[in-house]
C-alpha cells in the first residue's frame, strides 16, 4: 500500500514538470501580454521598457528557466492586472471556488445516491422512471443557460435570491467561509444548486447504472432468492461494488464542477478561481494563468491520487493488480 | 440485426429517442432545401429585420415564423443550420474522443505496468485541467473554427473513455474467464477486442451518451465566452449564447427556440442510449 | 415544519432586503481597482483614484480641465510648467501636502518596478519634477507640450514618506492607502468589493455619502439582474440591449449621454498586397483595393451608420464621419456624416476596377467595445450588399491586439478599433492613429493600417508643438478634414456612456465613462 501511495507520488511529481512546460508552452503561445494591457496612449519606448522590464524580451529557454526558479522559490510574480502575488490571488480565492464546489458536490452526491438507488433498484416504478427521465434533462441542459433562467425566475422575478456575490463570510474554527452567515448561504443556494444540477444527474445516472448491472450478478440473485430485504441488500452488497466506479467517477465529478464553475462563477459573479481565471485570460494576465494552470495541477493530482488509494481501500483486488 | 432492431424498438422512450434524432439528423442533412434563407450568407440578411417576434413579416416580404435573432437571421433556417454544426461537432468529436480513448484504456488494462503508468499518467495530466479550460486555452492558440473546436473537444474527452474502459477492464480482468483464456494463453489482442471491450461497453455507453450531450454543451459553453466557432456561422450552442443578452430585455425567443431545439435533441440522443445500456444489460444478465 | 421552513426563508429575504440607508451607496461595477495607484495606467483605474487620492490638477464630466490640488498652473518657459498646490490640503493621516509630497509622487509613478501598463506612458515627454517652494512644483518637458496639465492629471498625489518607502504589496495589503481625495479607504476584498468612507475634512466640496461600496460585477447580465435584483444601488457600462427593460422597470432609471470614444474600421493602405484581401475565386489581386480612395470611399458610404445605431445599438450610440465627438479639440463641424449611397458605391468600386468584387475578412474584437461583436456582424452584411465577399472574424481582446499591434508581424487588413479621446481632450487619434507610423518620435503608433499623408503629418506636429489651445485645435480640426476627405479610415459611430440606478437616484455621466460615487445624487421621484 505505502510502495503504491509513494509511487503515485513520484509518478504526480513528474507530471507536474512535464506540465509546467506544457503549461508555460501553452500562455507562450498566447502571444505579448504587454500589447493588451498597455494604455493605447503609451509610446513605444515606453512599451519596449515594459516588455524588457517584465523579461519579454528573453529568449524561450532564458523565460523558462527564470519561471522554473520563480516557481521553485513560490513566486510566479506579480499579476500584471491588479499588481498582486499571483499566487497570492488564487489562495485567497480559492476558499469561496472551495466552498461552492463542495457544497455544489454534496448536493450532488446527496441527491444523486438515493435517486440513482431508487432508480437501479426499482427501475420499473413510478419514482424510478420519473429519476430516470429527469436525469436525463439534468444532463441536458447548459450550465450558463440554466445559470441565467435561475437568476430570471428566482432573483429578479421572485427576489428571493441575490444575484450575485459571496455574501457575508464568516469566521468558525478559525476557518473562513459564508457557510457560517445567513447572508453568505443565502448568496450560495443559486449558485450551488446550478453547479450542482451536471453532476447530479451524472451521479444518478452512474450509480443506476452499476446497481442494475450489480443487480444481475449471481450473489445478488442469491440474497434475492434467500429473501433478504432489499435495504440489507442494498447497504451490504450493491453499495460496495458501486462504490469503486463513483469514488472514479468523484475526481472527474471534481474537475467537471471546478470545469463549469468557471461559467457559474462568472454569471454568478461568485469572486473565486473561476472568475478569475476567464477574466485572467481575456486580458492576457500571463502571471495569474499559470499559477492558475499549476495550482490546478496540484490539486487534481492529489485528488486523483486519493482516488486511486480509495479504490484501493474499498476493492483490494485492484492493488495486487497494480503491483503485479 | 433485424432481431437487434425489434428488440431495440420494443421501448416506447428508446423508440421516441431515435424517432426524435433520426428527425434532427434529417432535418439537418436536408437544412437547405426547408430553410428560407441561408443563414450563414451575410448577403441574405438584413440588419433592419433583426430581433423580430415570432411571426413577423420581413423587409423582403418573408414570414420569420420563429421570429429572428440579432442579426436578422431568421431563427427557423438558422436553428436548421445550426442543429448541422452542432451534430456535425459533436458526433465527430465523440467518434474521435471514443476512438482515442478507449485504444488507451484498454491497452492500459491488457498490459499494465509502463504502458498503464504512462497512459494513465497522461490521463491524470487530461485530468489536471478542468475540460473548458483546455478547450480555452487551446482555442485562444488555435483560433476559432469548426475542425479546431473538433479538436479541442475530442482533447478534452478521450481521457473520460480511458479511464472508464480501463476501470471496468481491470475489474473484467480480474474475473475468471478472462484469466482462463490467459491460461489459455489467448493472443493479447483478442482477449481485449473480445473479451475486454465487450465488457466495458456498457458503463462506456453510459459515458459516451454523457459525453456527447457535454461535448454539445462544451461547445455552446466555449461560444458563451467567446472563442471557438465562427460568429457568422452559429450552432445551436452559439445562438443560445447570442441570445443570451436578451433574457432579460423579454426577448425570450432568441434563445428559448434554439435552447429548446436543443434540448430535445440531446434528450433523444441520451434516450437511445439509454435504451442501448438496458439491452446490453439484459444481454449480460443471460 | 414546511412552515417553519418557509418561515426561516422569509425571515432571510427580510433581512437581506432591509433598505440601505441613504447615505450608503452601492455601485455594481464592471471594473476591480488595482490598489497601487501607479501601478498600472488605465482610465478605470483613474476612475476609483481620482475618488481616494486626488491629482494635480482634475477633469470634469466632459474631460475639461478644472482645479485639483493645484489652484492655479501656468507656463514660465516653453517648456516649463509651474503648478501652485492649495494651501489647505490635508491627507487622510491628518499631514500636510507640500510640493515635496508631489515630487515622490511623480518619481514612483515613473519607477514603479514589474509594471506592465507603467505611468511613464502617461508622462512621455516629461524631462523633470521638482520642488520650487513649499508649495510650488515645476515640470519640465523635453519639447514644448501643451497637454501637460492632462499628462500630471493621471499621476496619484501620496505622502512623500509612503511614496518612498511603500511597495506594491503595501497598497494591495490596505495598509498605506492614504490620498487626500473626498473618500478614504475602509476595506478592499480581492475579487469582490472595494469600501470606501467619507472623508470629512476633504478641502473641496464633500462627499455625497457616507459609505460607498463598489462591487464588481464584469458579467453585464449579472450585474443588469443585481441592479434589478436590488443588490446594487447603480451600475456602470449598461448594455444597451437591456436599456429597454431597466427603462420599462418603475424600480430603476436609465441615464446617457455620448462617451469620448469613437469606433471605427481601418484599412491596410501601405502594403502592396494585404494578407487578408483577396479575389472571390482565392487568387491574389493584381494590387491592395484599399491603396484606391475609391475603394475606401465606397466602403465608407456602403455602411448604413442608421441601421447598426438603431438595430444593433439600440437607439445609444450616434453615427460618425470623425475621429473625435463634438467638445473636444480637433472636431471639425463641417465634415458631415457619411450618407449611404450604396449605388455609387458599387459605381466607385467598378471605376476602381473591381465590379466583381473582392473577399475581405474584417477582423474585430468581441468584449471590447459596446457590441463590438454584433456591430462587426452588421458591417458584413453591409460590405457583402456591396459585392464583396467578407468573412467576420472575431476574437478575444486579448487575442486581436497582440496581432493587430505588432508592426513587424503579419497585421490585418481590415480592422474594427476604438478611440476614447479624453486622456487629453482632444483628438489625439490623429498623432496616436493617423500620422504616419514613426516609433521613433512615438507618433502613428496605433495607425494600424500604416496610413500616410505628408499633408496631415505636418499639420499634425505642428499641432503637437502649438501650445496656443484655439490654435491647436484649429490646426486639428483642419487635418481632420484632411483626412476624412481621403477616407484615411471610416469612423461608424460615438459610443454612449450608460449607467443606470435605482429609482430615486440620478447620475451625472462622464465622457470618459468614469464611476463616480458623488455623481450620484439622491432625487424624489
Amino acid at each position: 500500500m505505502i510502495t503504491f501511495a509513494m509511487r503515485r507520488v513520484v509518478q504526480g511529481m513528474l507530471v507536474l514538470a512535464v506540465m509546467s512546460v506544457l503549461v508555460f508552452l501553452a500562455v507562450y503561445a498566447l502571444g505579448n501580454p504587454v500589447a493588451t494591457l498597455v494604455n493605447p496612449a503609451s509610446p513605444p519606448a515606453v512599451i519596449d521598457q515594459a516588455i524588457k522590464d517584465l523579461g519579454l524580451d528573453q529568449p524561450l529557454h532564458i523565460q523558462y528557466l527564470r519561471f522554473l526558479q520563480g516557481t521553485l522559490q513560490g513566486d510566479l510574480g506579480l499579476s500584471y492586472n491588479s499588481a498582486r502575488p499571483a499566487f497570492d490571488l488564487i489562495f485567497e480565492r480559492f476558499p469561496a471556488t472551495l466552498e461552492l464546489t463542495t457544497v455544489a458536490m454534496l448536493i450532488a452526491v446527496g441527491v444523486g445516491i438515493p435517486a440513482g438507488l431508487i432508480a437501479g433498484y426499482r427501475p420499473d416504478s413510478v419514482p424510478g422512471r420519473m429519476i430516470g427521465g429527469l436525469s436525463i434533462v439534468g444532463i441536458s441542459l447548459p450550465t450558463f443557460w440554466v445559470a441565467l433562467m435561475l437568476i430570471v425566475v428566482f432573483s429578479i422575478e421572485t427576489g428571493w435570491f441575490p444575484t450575485g456575490g459571496r455574501g457575508e463570510v464568516g469566521t468558525f474554527l478559525g476557518i473562513r467561509s459564508s457557510l457560517f452567515t445567513l447572508d453568505g448561504l443565502h448568496h450560495l443556494a443559486l449558485p450551488a444548486l446550478n453547479l450542482a444540477l451536471f453532476p447530479m444527474a451524472m451521479v444518478t445516472r452512474l450509480t443506476r447504472a452499476g446497481i442494475q448491472e450489480n443487480l444481475r450478478e449471481n450473489y445478488i440473485l442469491f440474497a434475492r432468492a434467500k429473501g433478504l430485504s432489499p435495504s440489507r441488500i442494498i447497504r451490504v452488497y450493491l453499495l460496495k461494488s458501486v462504490l469503486i466506479p463513483i469514488a472514479t467517477v468523484m475526481g472527474i465529478l471534481f474537475g467537471v464542477l471546478l470545469a463549469f464553475g468557471v461559467v457559474t462563477e462568472k454569471v454568478f459573479a461568485w469572486p473565486g478561481i473561476g472568475k478569475l481565471i476567464i477574466e485572467s485570460i481575456q486580458t492576457s494576465d500571463r502571471p495569474v494563468i499559470v499559477a492558475y494552470l499549476l495550482f490546478t495541477v496540484l490539486l487534481f493530482t492529489v485528488i486523483n491520487l486519493l482516488v486511486d488509494i480509495l479504490c484501493v481501500l474499498i476493492d483490494p483486488r485492484l492493488s495486487i493488480a497494480e503491483a503485479k | 440485426m433485424r432481431r437487434f432492431a425489434r428488440k431495440y424498438l420494443n421501448s416506447l422512450s428508446g423508440t421516441a429517442g431515435l424517432a426524435i434524432f433520426t428527425l434532427a439528423l434529417l432535418a439537418a442533412v436536408f437544412a437547405p432545401l426547408f430553410a428560407g434563407q441561408n443563414p450563414y450568407d451575410l448577403g441574405q440578411l438584413s440588419i433592419l429585420d433583426s430581433r423580430l417576434p415570432p411571426g413577423s413579416v420581413g423587409g423582403d416580404g418573408q414570414v420569420f415564423w420563429l421570429g429572428t435573432d440579432d442579426q436578422g437571421r431568421d431563427l427557423v433556417s438558422a436553428i436548421l443550420y445550426g442543429l448541422r454544426i452542432s451534430l456535425t461537432v459533436a458526433i465527430v468529436a465523440t467518434a474521435f474522443a471514443l476512438v482515442i480513448g478507449a485504444i488507451a484504456g484498454l491497452l492500459a488494462a491488457q498490459f499494465g505496468g509502463v504502458v498503464d503508468a504512462i497512459l494513465m499518467r497522461m490521463v491524470d495530466l487530461q485530468f489536471a485541467f478542468p475540460g473548458i479550460l483546455i478547450a480555452l486555452v487551446l482555442l485562444a492558440v488555435l483560433g476559432t473554427g469548426l475542425d479546431k473546436v473538433i479538436i479541442a473537444i475530442a482533447a478534452v474527452q478521450w481521457a473520460y473513455y480511458a479511464r472508464v474502459v480501463r476501470g471496468s477492464a481491470m475489474i473484467e480482468k480480474n474475473k475468471e474467464y478472462v484469466e482462463a483464456t490467459k491460461v489459455l494463453r489467448f493472443p493479447a489482442l483478442r482477449v481485449m477486442w473480445r473479451h475486454l471491450l465487450p465488457n466495458s461497453s456498457a458503463p462506456l455507453m453510459v459515458v459516451v451518451v454523457v459525453e456527447m450531450a457535454s461535448a454539445i454543451a462544451l461547445e455552446a459553453t466555449l461560444s458563451f465566452l467567446g472563442v471557438g466557432l465562427p460568429i457568422t456561422q452559429p450552432s445551436l450552442g452559439l445562438l443560445i449564447a447570442n441570445g443570451y443578452g436578451f433574457m432579460l430585455t423579454n426577448e425570450y425567443w432568441l434563445s428559448l427556440y434554439p435552447g429548446l431545439v436543443l434540448l430535445v435533441l440531446l434528450i433523444s440522443v441520451n434516450l437511445i442510449g439509454e435504451r442501448l445500456r438496458q439491452m446490453n444489460d439484459v444481454g449480460e444478465s443471460r | 415544519m414546511k412552515q417553519t421552513l418557509r418561515m426561516a426563508m422569509m425571515c432571510a429575504s427580510a433581512l437581506i432586503a432591509t433598505p440601505i440607508f441613504a447615505e450608503d451607496l452601492t455601485i455594481g461595477a464592471r471594473t476591480e481597482i488595482v490598489m497601487d495607484p501607479h501601478f498600472s495606467w488605465s482610465d478605470a483605474n483613474t476612475s476609483y483614484y481620482v475618488q481616494i487620492y486626488g491629482a494635480l490638477v482634475h477633469t470634469d464630466e466632459n474631460a475639461q480641465l478644472i482645479p485639483g490640488l493645484a489652484d492655479e498652473w501656468k507656463t514660465v518657459s516653453d517648456t516649463e510648467w509651474h503648478f501652485h498646490l492649495r494651501p489647505d490640503v490635508t491627507f487622510h493621516d491628518g499631514s500636510e501636502l507640500t510640493s515635496a509630497d508631489v515630487v515622490a509622487s511623480f518619481d514612483r509613478a515613473l519607477t514603479l518596478p514589474n509594471a506592465a501598463n507603467p505611468y511613464s506612458g502617461a508622462l512621455t515627454g516629461v524631462k523633470a519634477v521638482r520642488a520650487v517652494d513649499d508649495l510650488t512644483v515645476s515640470v519640465t518637458t523635453e519639447k514644448p507640450d501643451p497637454i501637460i496639465p492632462y499628462r500630471v492629471a493621471q499621476v496619484q498625489i501620496i505622502p512623500a514618506e509612503i511614496a518612498e518607502t511603500a511597495t506594491t504589496e503595501d497598497f494591495n495589503a490596505g495598509s498605506v492607502i492614504v490620498g487626500s481625495g473626498p473618500y478614504r479607504f475602509e476595506s478592499y476584498q480581492a475579487g469582490d468589493n472595494l469600501v470606501l468612507s467619507r472623508n470629512d475634512s476633504y478641502a473641496g466640496a464633500p462627499a455625497e455619502w457616507d459609505r460607498v461600496t463598489f462591487r464588481f460585477i464584469p458579467d453585464d447580465a449579472a450585474r443588469v439582474a443585481a441592479l434589478l435584483g436590488g443588490d446594487v444601488d447603480l451600475i456602470d457600462y449598461v448594455p444597451p440591449s437591456f436599456v429597454q427593460r431597466l427603462r420599462d422597470s418603475d424600480a430603476t432609471n436609465v441615464i446617457t449621454a455620448p462617451s469620448d470614444r469613437v469606433i471605427y474600421l481601418i484599412m491596410d493602405t501601405e502594403r502592396d498586397s494585404t494578407p487578408f484581401v483577396h479575389a472571390k475565386d482565392g487568387s491574389e489581386l493584381a494590387e491592395n483595393p484599399f491603396k484606391d480612395p475609391r475603394v475606401r470611399e465606397a466602403l465608407t458610404i456602403s455602411i448604413d451608420r442608421g441601421a447598426i445605431v438603431d438595430r444593433v445599438m439600440d437607439g445609444l450610440a450616434f453615427p460618425a464621419g470623425q475621429l473625435t465627438p463634438e467638445g473636444f479639440g480637433g472636431f471639425n463641424p463641417g465634415i458631415p456624416v457619411p450618407s449611404t449611397d450604396v449605388d455609387r458605391a458599387r459605381q466607385l468600386l467598378a471605376d476602381a476596377g473591381y465590379a466583381e468584387g473582392f473577399a475581405v475578412t474584417l477582423h474585430c474584437t468581441n468584449d471590447r467595445y459596446v457590441n463590438d461583436a454584433r456591430v462587426c456582424q452588421a458591417l458584413g452584411q453591409m460590405l457583402s450588399r456591396l459585392g464583396l465577399d467578407v468573412d467576420v472574424q472575431t476574437m478575444p481582446r486579448s487575442v486581436f491586439f497582440p496581432r493587430a499591434a505588432d508592426h513587424e508581424g503579419e497585421r490585418f487588413s481590415l480592422l474594427m478599433l476604438g478611440w476614447g479621446s479624453s486622456t487629453s481632450g482632444e483628438a489625439d487619434a490623429l498623432p496616436q492613429g493617423i500620422h504616419s507610423y514613426d516609433p521613433e518620435r512615438g507618433l502613428g503608433i496605433w495607425n494600424l493600417g500604416h496610413y500616410s499623408n505628408p499633408k496631415a503629418d505636418a499639420l499634425i506636429e505642428d499641432a503637437m508643438v502649438e501650445t496656443d489651445i484655439p490654435e491647436r485645435h484649429r490646426i486639428l480640426s483642419e487635418a481632420m478634414e484632411i483626412v476624412m476627405e481621403d477616407y484615411a479610415v471610416i469612423p461608424l459611430h460615438y459610443q454612449s456612456v450608460i449607467v443606470a440606478t435605482r429609482s430615486g437616484l440620478s447620475y451625472r455621466p462622464w465622457a470618459s465613462e468614469r464611476t463616480i460615487a458623488n455623481s450620484a445624487i439622491p432625487v424624489s421621484d
